[in-house]
Formats: structure tokens, sequence, C-alpha cells
């Protein structure tokens, strides 16, 4: 094995990505079939798509403005309780804004966490890993003892220290949790790339003259690739809810912007007089994390071959 | 006699380990001429792969060539630098494997993998980008000859392919199919047919001559079946413990063998014909950290004598290019039996 050699980014590179998006899309239209097998992932993954659909057409689908209160209008009850109206849906919380308004606004902060911070996490994991478990060596044991630190943190101090560290904000919250979220998809990247670089298509990719990113980019990352996107979606959930408790604490996204972390716990004083105001964010985290859990699970059995069923 | 293709000079690859060094080439010098075909032939360990492997200046980390020279077309590959190496890896010098299912990289179709090394080295000329020309076509042309030639049935069906979804034969053809992709002068076959049931075997063989004549591609095959040797070769060199210990025509060395461990060898394997009885070689492969002073094969030699210790044993002729390392061939004094044994002529 040689160093690190320049030019990365080359023909292969290139070629590479034709191939896969080739792939990619034949893969599609296969998993679709897949998924149309397996009913539950099938709807946890059309609950995900409304969420997301919520969140983009929030400003079209909703008539309130999600910031502005209205006093007189304070701790309306939802509709289907005495003295709701169909004005508040959901009914209104503290300062009389609409529930359902802000819930559906706030889906856009736990999507956009969610999306970011695995999204940061995955690349950062999976290059990190794929150069420590390829090349190994001093830059390997370094990279693994600082996971092995950060490991050793529970999740939810660490991001409640990093933020009291930065301060509370939309960018320092990706950041706090992107710090440690990288951490599983570099071992997942790392022990998947030891076990396949001793593998013999590796050295017959070497004895053709591949140089190393590309054998690391073309030959084996597809191979490894598969279960981080499992993972990734399973993280996804875990990201929101690690949010949701981060805004609940107050370290969050700041009010106005309606997060529904913050949202539950603005309602908590409330929760023997106005139940609804804590409860339907709570919900929302709820079903949004299930769903994305259940299709986190649904991919893994799609997708690993032992357990597809002809 | 042709055109020398690739000399390997006192060549010598060592690993260090935590008992000590191993030295797993140790001194090997082969010679293959254009279009020859040369068998390395040895048990499991003495260092046939690891010569192999360090031909491509590949051998793995913290193993190194420490020692010796290889001459490949004219020029020492030992001088180059890892891009030129690159051009000669694939290019001038294929390879293929034993285990062609693992060999395969499972994620892509077969005939892709087979274009990838006419990509590689840019070997048909036209547009760099991946869109928008027709190289990708006149490549894809190129890999469906290639698979035609290597016998794999229907190519145009078989280029989308996954590996899986070949047979063991059609594997090792479709890797002897990247191997030629780019008209190497030297084909490396590290025990192509191990692997594979015997008729399979017969047919890559016999496809691997066929190569051999048409193309004029030198291989050096290695195998530990004296047999596969027998029928293939032109040259056999056998190794033992990282060294090469007997070499020569093929009717020389299957012929008349007349080192110690060659006639071992073939002794232990099981005839067809004739219920004859197989003789193991006694005792084991040495460690190769604590190699004898002398002749690595002594332990486990019927013929050894104390002469055989002390001195390295050297590499001598013993007329028309046929080479021994064994003391007896240079000039002690025979008992009778040994006489006997041989079937010599004193």
């Amino acid at each position: 094995m040689h160093n690190i050699q320049s030019g990365a980014i080359t023909t292969g590179t290139w070629h590479f990505l034709a191939i896969r998006l080739r792939v990619w899309r034949q893969g599609l239209v296969g998993f679709l079939r897949d998924l149309w097998h397996h009913p539950l992932p099938l709807i946890a993954g059309l609950v995900i798509v409304i969420y997301i659909l919520a969140a983009i057409f929030a400003p079209q689908i909703t008539v309130q403005d999600p910031g502005r209160g209205n006093l007189r209008a304070r701790f309306t009850p939802p509709a289907w309780v005495a003295g709701g109206t169909m004005d508040f849906p959901l009914g209104a919380d503290e300062q009389g804004r609409d529930l359902l308004t802000r819930i559906i606004y706030g889906a856009r902060i736990s999507l956009a966490v969610g999306l970011l911070t695995v999204g940061i996490s995955v690349l950062l994991g999976t290059t990190l890993g794929a150069i420590a478990g390829y090349f190994g060596g001093r830059v390997d044991h370094l990279l693994s003892r600082f996971a092995d630190l950060l490991l050793a943190f529970p999740f939810l101090i660490f991001a409640i220290g990093v933020m009291a560290f930065l301060g509370p904000g939309f960018t320092n919250l990706i950041l706090a949790l992107t710090f440690k979220g990288w951490v599983e998809f570099f071992r997942l990247v790392r022990g998947a790339m030891l076990a396949e670089k001793n593998k013999e298509y590796v050295e017959a990719a070497r004895v053709c003259g591949r140089r190393d990113p590309a054998i690391i980019v073309a030959e084996i990352l597809p191979n490894v690739i598969q279960p981080v996107f499992v993972l990734g979606t399973l993280r996804m959930g875990f990201f929101i809810v690690t949010e949701a408790s981060l805004s609940f604490l107050g370290l969050g996204v700041q009010p106005p912007t309606p997060a529904w972390g913050s949202m539950v716990a603005a309602g908590r004083d409330y929760l023997l007089t106005a139940w609804w105001v804590s409860t339907f964010p709570g919900l929302a985290i709820l079903f949004l994390v299930l769903a994305i859990n259940i299709f986190g699970e649904g991919l893994r059995d799609i997708l690993d071959p032992r357990m597809k069923i002809e | 006699m042709s055109e020398l293709l690739l000399q390997l000079r006192e060549l010598k690859t060592t690993f260090p380990t935590r008992r000590g060094l191993v030295t797993a080439v140790n001194g090997v010098n082969l010679t293959v001429r254009r279009g020859e075909i040369v068998g390395v032939v040895g048990e499991s360990g003495c260092g046939k792969s690891v010569t192999m492997m360090s031909i491509l200046r590949l051998v793995v980390r913290p193993g190194r060539i420490a020692g010796g020279d290889i001459i490949f077309g004219g020029r020492s590959l030992l001088g180059l630098s890892p891009s030129a190496l690159r051009t000669v890896r694939g290019r001038e010098i294929a390879m293929i494997f034993q285990d062609p299912q693992s060999t395969l990289n499972p994620a892509f179709r077969v005939g892709e993998q087979i274009r990838e090394s006419l990509r590689l080295h840019g070997l048909v000329k036209g547009s760099r980008l991946p869109f928008g020309s027709n190289r990708a076509a006149a490549e894809k042309q190129r890999v469906l000859r290639v698979m035609e030639e290597v016998g794999i049935p229907s190519p145009v069906d078989r280029y989308a392919a996954y590996p899986h979804q070949f047979s063991g034969g059609m594997q090792q053809r479709a890797l002897i199919a990247i191997a030629l992709a780019c008209e190497p002068k030297l084909l490396l076959a590290d025990e192509p047919t191990t692997a594979l049931d015997v008729t399979i075997q017969a047919q890559i063989l016999d496809l691997m001559r066929r190569i051999n004549r048409d193309h004029g591609t030198a291989v050096i095959m290695v195998t530990h079946d004296l047999g596969v040797a027998a029928e293939f070769c032109n040259t056999i060199a056998v190794m033992y413990a990282g060294q090469i210990v007997e070499r020569g025509t093929t009717d020389q060395v299957i012929g008349a063998p007349r080192h110690p461990y060659t006639q071992g060898l073939l002794a232990c394997r099981p005839g067809i014909s004739e219920r004859k009885a197989i003789v193991p070689i006694q005792g084991e492969v040495p460690d190769l950290v604590n190699l004898p002073q002398g002749c690595a094969f002594e332990p486990r030699c019927e013929f050894a004598r104390p002469a055989c210790l002390g001195e390295p044993i050297r590499m001598t002729t013993i007329g028309d290019g046929h080479y021994v390392r064994c003391i007896r061939t240079s000039g002690y004094e025979r008992r009778p039996t040994d006489i006997a044994r041989l079937g010599l002529n004193a």
C-alpha cells in the first residue's frame, strides 16, 4: 500500500458517479417495489412524506401567523372540547397562538435538524472511517481514540455542555449534535473497511493499477454503504428527539421560532389546566420519530438480502 | 532463444514479525522469455505468491523487498515511481487469482469491471467526460470482444450480470477477461484453477494456453499441482522455503527430478492409472524465522548428511539449463543406497 496519492477526484470518480446514477435509478425502482410488500414501513414512509410536505408548504397550508399571539384567545381548547372553535383546531397556547400552525412550522426545525445532522455526520463519519480503516496506522489510532473519548460521554449531557459553551441557536445546535454524532458512522464504516480492505477484489484493483483513493471510493464504499443508510435513518429519529430535549431545556432554537421541544416546555406549567399546549407538540415528536424508526427498521430488512423473501 | 521479458535477480522479500524477520522470498532467480509459460511449484507458504506480489511491487506492509532486482522489459521495476508502476500494473503485467468469487467486486456488473481496466489505462481514445462521448461505446465493444474470446457465452447479456450470477468457471473467465483486456505482455496466474473442479480446470488451462499462443502473452503459473504444471508449462521452478531448489524444462524437472524435494512432491501425487502408494514427505515446512544454515530441506531429507548443513547450498547446473540446489549434484560421494533409490547411473 502506498501513501495517499493526490488526484482523488479524477475521471475514475466521474465514471463511478455515472455508473452509480444508473444503478441508483434501477435500485430505486426495485426498492419501491420491495417497500410495497412491507406495509408497515410503507405507512411510516408516507407519514414521513406528510411531515416533510407540511414543513415545506407550511405558509401555504396555514392561515395564521405562528409568531403572533392573540391574548383574548389564550388557552382556547381544541375544537372538539367544549369552548373550542374551528379557528384553533388543536387549541391555542398561552399567548393565544394557534397550536396547529405552530406544530406545522415546528416540523421545519425538527426535520432540518434531523437531515442536516445526519447528513453532516454521515459525510464526516464515512470519510474519516474509510480513511482510518483503509490506511490504519497512526491516523486510525488517533481518530479511534478520539471517537472512544467522545463515546464516553452520554449524548444529551455532552450536547448540553456544548450548547452551554457555544450558546443557543440553530447553527450551534447542528454543531453540538454533529460533534458527537459522526462517531457512530465512523465506527461502522471503519469496521466495515477493515473487513473489506483485505478482500481479494481490493488486491485485484491494486494489481490493475488503481490508486488508493479510487479503490476506497469506487471499489470498497459501494460494498459498505448500505448499513450507513440504515443507521442514518435510525439516528435521525434520535437526533430529532435530542434537539427537542435541548429546546425543551431552553438550549435549542430560541423563541419565537416554533420548535416542538420548546412548545412542550412552554405548556408544562399549564399541564393541569390546558393539557393540549404540551400534548400536541409532544405527539408530533412521537409520531415523526416513531415513523422514522419503523422506516429505518424496514429499510434494514429490505436492504438485507438474507431477509428477502422471493 | 526468444527475447528476455522478466528477470528476477536474487530477489529477497522479508516480513518483520514479532518473532523475527521472515524471509519469504530468499534469493530467487527466475527468467521469463517472451511467450513462455513458466511454472512455479511448491507447498503452501513456500513464497510463491509473495514472489508474484513482489514482481508487481505490491508486497503488503510491513513486508518489503529487501534485495535483488526485478528487470522487466529491460528496466528495473524497483526504480520506478508509483505512477510509472501503476501503468505497468494491469497494462503490462496482469494477474489472476485463486478465488474468482472474491476477486470480482460484488457491487458492480461484470462487464463494467472488465471495462474498468481499459478505462483506467486509457486504452480507448476519446473524450474523458462520462457523458456525450462514444468512448464508452467503443470500450464496451472491445469488452464484448474480450468476453467472447475468453468463452463467456452471450456476452451482451452477461455484460450486465453481477458476479454472483456467474458460476465459478465463468467468474474465472471474467477475471481472465479483465486481465487480458489491456493485452498485457505477462500474466501472473496465482493458482487460477485451484478453486475449480477438474473439467472447468481443463477448460481454463486450455483457454490460457490459447491466449498464450494467439497473443504471445507470457505466463507465470503458480500452482501446487505438479500435474497442472507438467501439462501446461514450458519450464518449471520448484520452490521450497523461499528458495528455488530446482529449475529446468518441464521434461527435466518432471521427467528426471534431481532434488529430493521435487522427487518427494512427485512421489506424493496420487496416480489414477496405476494404484501406486502415496509417499508423503516427512516432517513439516521449516520455520522461516529460524532457517537452518545450509539446506532448508535438510530436516526432511532422507539423503541428509552432515555436509548439508553449515554452508548455504548453491544452485548448480547439471547440464542444459537444469539447475538444482543440492550438494549431491555437486560431486559428493553417493552411497549405493542412494543410487539404488534414485535409479541413477553413478
